[in-house]
């Protein structure tokens, strides 16, 4: 997408501190706690070393974001035409309001560091789902929202968590009631419309004993000249019996530096499923982590991602099985090319007293030329005797014999190189809605339209 | 890539298992203490001492190698001999004994070392196998309990073939580090840890497939008994400038009433690989299998002697270390506390 223009209402710049932090939280109008919660998470970040092992953590200069909070100059809104033409029309590039009529049964936009549109279904409504801005959340219903904040992923887990709950804004509250099974999607899209901007939102969901929900989260930013800065977090609740599905589709521009800070944890016979496509950005760090802490939970985390040109994507999957009988699946496919990397890191902790669970790790790497790179990290850490743990990991390269094979068959060879590629990451795509695999399918193509993915 | 190469690097999710501030006080209390016991003395081969006493093991990235290589170890040369059978004894007493061993294998014959630890003190050495094309090992460690040691291995392979087991077994805290470096080569690794009696062991590998059309298997076993820990970790890169590599490096545990911590890394950097693959898992028997083995008339020990000698032979492509590798763990099974 080209750059685009929108007036701003309010903007606050500066280097990360104490006055800058407590400017965000007044002009949010945040009760005591929240406002203590982001101080005490900056006093961490200042603390907390900068993680050494991330290939590429020396690029990045959090200096260089100097806007830290942006508020779009517009009101919230419920109908598509309440918001200003320049902003709708970002939308309907995106096809956002088509989306939203034909299969969501609700959707919030967060436009730099504000949600902007929030629409919810009658259907969503009467079945009494809860779904909106995480800042109005906070004022509303502060009992329910301070149960889970920060609880599930704390502040002090890494310094660009700390980073993210010192200056968080925007993001989208759900929770679902119990017994309540929500047919369609609801999802949350993201967008960083200018450049040396850090958006930091953060959702959170919480699913009550046997409901269930499928979130989808969208990302997307357009081109830009300098570098901005994503550190948004998800936090999941799944309690008894409930099952959540999470789908990323993650395209933001080649100048999005990305922290994804997704964890969630699951209670007695829920269910957690992860599902990312990792298409854009210059960096991404990803891990979508479960903590099955109830007995028979189960979660199954489902990872794609493409890296070309220099793009480094740092991603993964990290389970803790901390109850009896819990299973997980990891099934993570990357493809490389044009001088990308890829890593893998994983994480499959069996505590002790977590007797007869299982685990199954599979990842794959498609290198498609020389320049490239592929890398597996995973580790399995097992504290009880009676698990059953698996891992596997294999790094390929284009299959010359292969393409032979099919342009023998009549193909040509981009025809061939595109058909191997789709077959590679089919297993991702079949997890995927519909609409969502169609623009995973066109994004690929385009791609690796030089390797042959344009058919 | 040099052995001693970067690699890019490791998230903190691992604690160190040996923690190396009591390494450390471990190691100057040993200094202290200097009842050295006898030294090296060896059978069915030659012992020469001084030569390469300026080699240092490559690609010291521990603090516990930087450890051995302050403590100023002697170089001792060890030649087998035309017996296939060498036995290497290591009496470190009660004290502090650092060493360096170039351990030399004139013939490609199959030949098995066996390394014996007496004593209860701290042991801080560094093997180096040399040996021409075709050279095949199997080398047998034993550590009594004592204090924590530290033992580094290293082996390279430029333009020839080899196969190696090492079986190892440990009932004290234990720190292994291993670097192998393939160049244009084909090399295969076995590596059994068995770790007994409540200890650590903690075995690093890194190895790296280089040049034209490199084969590096590494497969390593991990065996915890008497509430033990194991770690098997490791990285195995193939270098960029390399062509139709061939790449596995897999690690299986079994916990007997233990725990364990495998971490396979794999790091390519090229596209020009043929095979390059790694995997961890953790076996456990099921009851259908041990049911059909006690219908063939095996009781529940045998039972579990014959799968576990079956897994400590994955990987292992020479008849002859097979079999030696399947008799020695055999033995060492049958003194651990198998169910039945």
């Amino acid at each position: 997408m080209p750059e685009v223009s929108y007036r701003h209402r309010l903007e606050i710049t500066g280097k990360v501190s104490r006055s800058l932090v407590e400017e965000i939280s007044r002009v949010k109008k945040e009760p005591e706690w929240m406002r203590n919660l982001r101080l005490r998470a900056l006093e961490f970040f200042e603390k907390a070393r900068t993680p050494q092992w991330l290939p590429f953590i020396e690029k990045i200069d959090l200096d260089e974001i100097t806007s830290l909070y942006v508020k779009p100059d517009v009101e919230k809104a419920e109908k598509w035409e309440d918001l200003p033409e320049e902003i709708r029309k970002i939308y309907e590039k995106l096809k956002l309001p088509e989306s939203y009529a034909k299969y969501l049964a609700g959707l919030t936009s967060v436009l730099d560091s504000e949600s902007v549109f929030i629409g919810v279904k009658d259907y969503l409504r009467k079945l009494g789902v809860v779904m909106i801005p995480m800042e109005e959340a906070v004022v509303k219903y502060p009992d329910l929202v301070r149960e889970y904040f920060s609880r599930v992923f704390p502040y002090t887990d890494h310094k660009f968590a700390a980073l993210h709950y010192a200056l968080w804004s925007g993001g989208v509250f759900v929770y679902v009631p119990r017994n309540v099974k929500v047919a369609y999607p609801v999802e949350a899209f993201f967008f960083v419309g200018r450049e040396m901007e850090g958006q930091f939102e953060h959702s959170l969901i919480v699913a009550d004993e046997n409901s269930e929900i499928v979130f989808i989260e969208g990302c997307s930013a357009p081109r830009l000249r300098r570098e901005s800065f994503h550190d948004g977090m998800v936090e999941i609740y799944a309690h008894k019996a409930s099952k959540v599905s999470f789908i990323t589709v993650q395209n933001w521009s080649r100048n999005i530096i990305n922290f994804n800070n997704k964890r969630a944890i699951a209670e007695e016979g829920a269910t957690v499923d992860w599902v990312e496509g990792s298409i854009g950005s210059k960096f991404t760090v990803t891990y979508p982590s479960t903590v099955l802490r109830g007995e028979g939970s189960s979660t199954t985390s489902t990872v794609m991602s493409i890296s070309r040109g220099g793009v480094v994507k740092d991603t993964g999957s990290k389970v803790i099985h901390a109850a009896p009988r819990t299973t997980s699946r990891v099934t993570s496919k990357s493809i490389v090319a044009d001088g990308g990397v890829s890593i893998y890191r994983g994480l499959v902790q069996v505590n002790k007293g977590a007797k007869g669970s299982a685990s199954y790790v599979e990842c794959e790497s498609l290198i498609l030329d020389e320049k490239s790179q592929s890398h597996t990290y995973p580790i399995v850490h097992l504290l009880d005797d009676d698990a059953s743990v698996g891992h596997e990991a294999s790094t390929v390269k284009l299959d010359e014999d292969q393409v032979f094979y099919l342009m023998s068959r009549g193909l040509r060879r981009s025809e061939a190189v595109s058909l191997i590629i789709h077959g590679f990451i089919r297993d991702v795509l079949k997890k995927l809605p519909f609409e969502f695999a169609v623009m995973m399918t066109r994004v690929l193509d385009a791609e690796f339209g030089e390797y042959g993915g344009v058919g | 890539m040099s052995i001693e190469g970067d690699f890019i690097g490791d998230s903190p999710t691992i604690r160190r298992y040996i923690e190396p501030r009591e390494y450390l006080k471990d190691v100057e209390e040993s200094r202290r203490e200097g009842l050295a016991g006898k030294g090296v003395t060896v059978a069915g081969g030659v012992v020469s001492g001084g030569a390469g006493s300026t080699w240092q093991p490559p690609g010291c990235f521990s603090i516990y190698c930087q450890v051995h290589k302050t403590l100023n170890p002697e170089t001792l040369v060890v030649d087998a001999g035309p017996d296939t059978h060498t036995r290497v004894d290591i009496d470190v007493g009660e004290g502090l004994l650092p060493l360096n061993l170039v351990l030399n294998l004139p013939d490609p014959n199959l030949r098995v070392v066996e390394f014996n630890v007496k004593g209860g003190g701290l042991l801080s050495a560094w093997v180096r196998i040399r040996g021409g094309s075709g050279r095949r090992l199997v080398l047998k460690l034993n550590l009594p309990e004592g204090r924590a040691s530290y033992i580094g291995v290293s082996e390279e392979c430029k333009g020839c073939s080899g196969e190696r087991a090492v079986i190892l077994e440990s009932s004290r805290t234990l720190r292994v580090e291993e670097f192998i470096r393939v160049e244009s080569s084909s090399f295969r690794g076995k590596n059994i840890a068995v770790a007994e009696n409540g200890s650590k062991l903690d075995w690093e590998t890194r190895g790296v497939a280089a040049g034209d059309s490199p084969l590096l298997h590494l497969h390593g076993l991990a065996v915890g008994a008497g509430g033990s820990t194991t770690a098997l970790r490791g990285v195995v890169a193939v270098d960029k400038n390399s062509r139709r590599g061939s790449v596995v490096y897999g690690l299986d545990s079994i916990q007997l009433d233990g725990r364990s911590l495998m971490q396979p890394k794999l790091e390519v950097y090229t596209s020009e690989v043929k095979e390059a693959r790694h995997y961890a898992r953790n076996v456990r028997f099921t009851a259908d299998q041990l049911f059909y083995l006690s219908s063939r008339g095996l009781s529940t020990r045998e039972a579990y002697v014959l799968l576990l000698t079956g897994l400590a032979k994955t990987g292992v492509e020479d008849p002859g270390v097979s079999f030696l590798l399947e008799d020695v763990f055999r033995q060492i099974l049958l003194k651990l506390g198998l169910p039945g």
